[in-house]
């Protein structure tokens, strides 16, 4: 008898959690799938808007987040399958558009109102082959100089008046370099990206061969030798080498950068416009100030590797109520609340002298950084496997496993090959 | 004079050699207790940290030095923030449901097939199971997409017949059930056959309790594999509600950084249920690590 009840009971429950969830109301919805977990408050703006989008056009947004690690799997298994995708996803405009073709090219008048109304750096983020499919999501997202202001005081360094040029930052670096009785440095200049992902790496890396007037690719994206081995490149890579083998500013021993920096072990770093909101969080102690990238041949500028995006999938039912929720909030009110929310930079460009960004740590550096000329973008299908190529060569330099220019010699010939299949 | 000095006779002679092998004796008997203990050491110390970093702020482990142990001990900040971040009761309940129901279904399923392959002759019977045996080899990954489609058309997506749906049979459990099974002696079966007793009742009643062991066995395997499986709850569930545990811990890593006292907490969240299996199950957990390293 017991045993009977029991099993019901047990059965009962089971029915109950297998019961699919309550129906929904009959209100349509816009789902937007998004990778970017460290912003709900970015995220869920979506769904408030989209209960005053449902008012006018009856279509609510429902918003999925998907976790990073593997969230390229599952958009390709959904935007493969056709059903069951999302109507709107974030994602790199020449990852989803370029490499698989599953966007949905942007309506000419509201390619007109972002290509007018944003930063020029940001132009190309969200084009394909001169096209518009993608919304910029991120401005910002472009490496800036986070500065301990204590290490910088005691080293006798002004921390306003960071350093300027490669030559001087390089002197800085040194004077904030600490060494142990044993030779090994117990604090460092600079906070240097050096294990994980040679994607990482490589974007990381950048700005050095940027200021070194390098780039990586040809400006068609179609060549790698040339330029990824360029001599300009070479004195780059030398340099960003030197930095951890020759003048030891930089430690391979210390983890990661941000942990490094903010455990007070290293008084530079360069990071996003995000960092200094882990900054405040995870490393309260630490005072630092925001600075523009210091300037060598060129100036290393504003520009990202990875350029996120709001893409309207082409097969979606609903792309053209898709079009009509992203034309309705694309303006600098919007833009400017729902950054705001995230605390992150707005991107409308009539947003970049309001309050609230003047009141940003890094209001003056990001001006500095957009007055400097445009850095190379390198938005093509294959730009993960090529900056995995081209991060291989950065890290052999870093570990002491061969010099610049063959590791590479050899990075560009892999470049030119993937470039080519 | 000393004694060691003195002219020694046999006995005197033989001591000393005698006192270091005693020494030895009883190094030997005290080297595998200090390399057990090395071991315990080295296995318990992760899951001490994990523990550890889970009651400390995020700045406290960014201290240096570093500090082991954390400032306050009561401090269950980081397991309020899991919950309110995340319905991470829900994704325990739905791991625990999932984990369930699919070692559950792999048991019946593998024991089934393992019988008929073990205890019947039929035409290409070889070929069959050497051809499940090679799904063995075919990587999940490869699968993905067409299987996605599969759910998409059945209606499967973000349910959780969906998220079971590729767990409902084991091919390592067809296997392990077997091997175990093709020992049972045929005689007993044979003497079933002929007392009248059909093939299920001959299952059920002569071979199921002859295989006990590896039916726990699998059990516990296929409940731990389905416990921290991620990729395929990560390709169909959207929705919050339907999420598993892994999918939560994973939450807390991010594209640019790790909360690493928010991954800690949820990680012991998860872990507990595993640690409270294995203390029920302690005997039959040891028994399923030994058969299924070897036999697997």
């Amino acid at each position: 008898m017991r045993r009977g009840i029991s099993c019901s009971v047990l059965a009962a429950l089971l029915l109950w959690t297998l019961a699919p969830l309550p129906a929904p109301a009959q209100t349509k919805k816009l789902v937007y799938w998004t990778h970017w977990e460290q912003n709900p408050e970015f995220n869920k703006w979506y769904e408030v808007k989209g209960k005053e989008f449902a008012k006018k056009h009856g279509y609510e947004v429902e918003v999925v987040t998907v976790p990073y690690q593997g969230y390229e799997a599952k958009y390709l298994a959904a935007l493969m399958g056709k059903s069951g995708a999302p109507d709107m996803f974030n994602g790199m405009t020449h990852q989803w558009c370029g490499q698989y073709d599953f966007c949905d090219r942007m309506p000419a008048d509201l390619e007109k109102l972002w290509d007018e109304n944003i930063p020029k750096y940001m132009v190309p983020i969200g084009k394909w082959k001169g096209a518009r499919y993608g919304i910029p999501l991120e401005h910002g997202n472009f490496q800036q100089m986070y500065l301990d202001v204590d290490l910088f005081k005691k080293a006798g360094l002004d921390p306003d008046k960071p350093p300027k040029t490669l030559d001087d930052w390089l002197a800085a670096m040194k004077r904030l370099t600490i060494a142990d009785g044993k030779g090994e440095a117990s604090q460092v200049g600079f906070a240097i990206r050096h294990k994980g992902h040679p994607v990482g790496i490589t974007d990381k890396f950048l700005p050095f061969a940027h200021a070194f007037g390098a780039r990586m690719l040809s400006p068609d994206l179609e060549k790698a030798t040339g330029y990824a081995n360029s001599p300009d490149m070479v004195a780059a890579l030398q340099f960003f080498g030197d930095l951890v083998l020759k003048h030891k500013v930089a430690s391979l021993a210390l983890g990661n950068p941000e942990d490094a920096f903010g455990q007070k072990r290293a008084a530079v770093i360069f990071r996003e416009s995000w960092f200094f909101g882990w900054v405040r969080k995870n490393a309260p102690d630490v005072t630092f100030k925001v600075a523009a990238l210091p300037c060598g041949k060129a100036c290393p500028g504003a520009g990202a590797l990875f350029p996120w995006t709001n893409l309207i999938y082409k097969h979606s039912p609903n792309r053209q109520a898709a079009w009509e929720f992203m034309r309705f909030i694309s303006n600098a009110k919007d833009d400017l609340e729902q950054h705001q929310a995230a605390g992150f930079l707005p991107v409308w460009t009539a947003n970049l002298e309001s309050p609230y960004v003047k009141g940003r740590p890094d209001y003056q550096s990001t001006k500095e950084m957009l007055a400097q000329p445009v850095p190379p973008t390198y938005f093509h299908p294959k730009s993960n496997e090529l900056a995995t190529a081209f991060g291989e060569a950065v890290v052999g330099v870093l570990y002491g496993k061969g010099q610049p220019k063959p590791l590479l010699d050899e990075a560009a010939a892999k470049m030119d090959k993937i470039l080519k299949d | 004079m000393s004694r060691a000095a003195a002219p020694v006779d046999g006995r005197l002679a033989q001591r000393p050699a005698s006192a270091r092998g005693r020494a030895g004796r009883v190094l030997l008997g005290w080297l595998p207790a200090v390399l057990v203990a090395g071991g315990a050491l080295v296995v318990f110390f992760p899951l001490f940290w994990m523990a550890v970093t889970s009651l400390k702020a995020a700045p406290e482990i960014q201290r240096v030095p570093l500090q082991v142990l954390p400032d306050r001990w009561l401090n269950l900040d980081n397991y309020r923030e899991v919950f309110q971040r995340q319905p991470f009761g829900r994704f325990l309940l739905n791991s625990a449901l999932v984990a369930s129901i699919s070692a559950l279904s792999s048991l019946v399923f593998s024991a089934l097939a393992g019988y008929g392959f073990a205890k019947f002759r039929f035409p290409g019977r070889d070929v069959f199971f050497f051809a499940i045996i090679g799904i063995l080899m075919v990587p999940f990954q490869s699968v993905v997409v067409p299987l996605y489609l599969w759910m998409n058309r059945l209606g499967l997506l973000d349910s959780y017949p969906g998220i079971l749906a590729p767990d409902l049979v084991s091919v390592f459990g067809v296997f392990l059930m077997r091997q175990a099974i093709e020992v049972v002696p045929s005689d007993y079966i044979d003497a079933a056959r002929i007392d009248g007793s059909s093939e299920l009742g001959i299952f059920w009643r002569v071979v199921v309790p002859m295989v006990k062991p590896a039916l726990a066995t699998l059990l516990i395997v296929k409940f731990m594999w389905t416990w921290n499986e991620l990729f395929w709850p990560l390709v169909i569930v959207n929705s919050p509600s339907m999420k598993v545990v892994t999918l939560g811990l994973i939450s807390f890593t991010n594209m640019y950084f790790i909360e690493y006292h928010l991954v800690t907490a949820a990680a012991v969240l998860s872990v507990l249920p595993i640690l409270a299996l294995f203390l029920v199950c302690q005997k039959w957990v040891v028994r399923a690590v030994v058969m299924s390293g070897l036999k697997g």
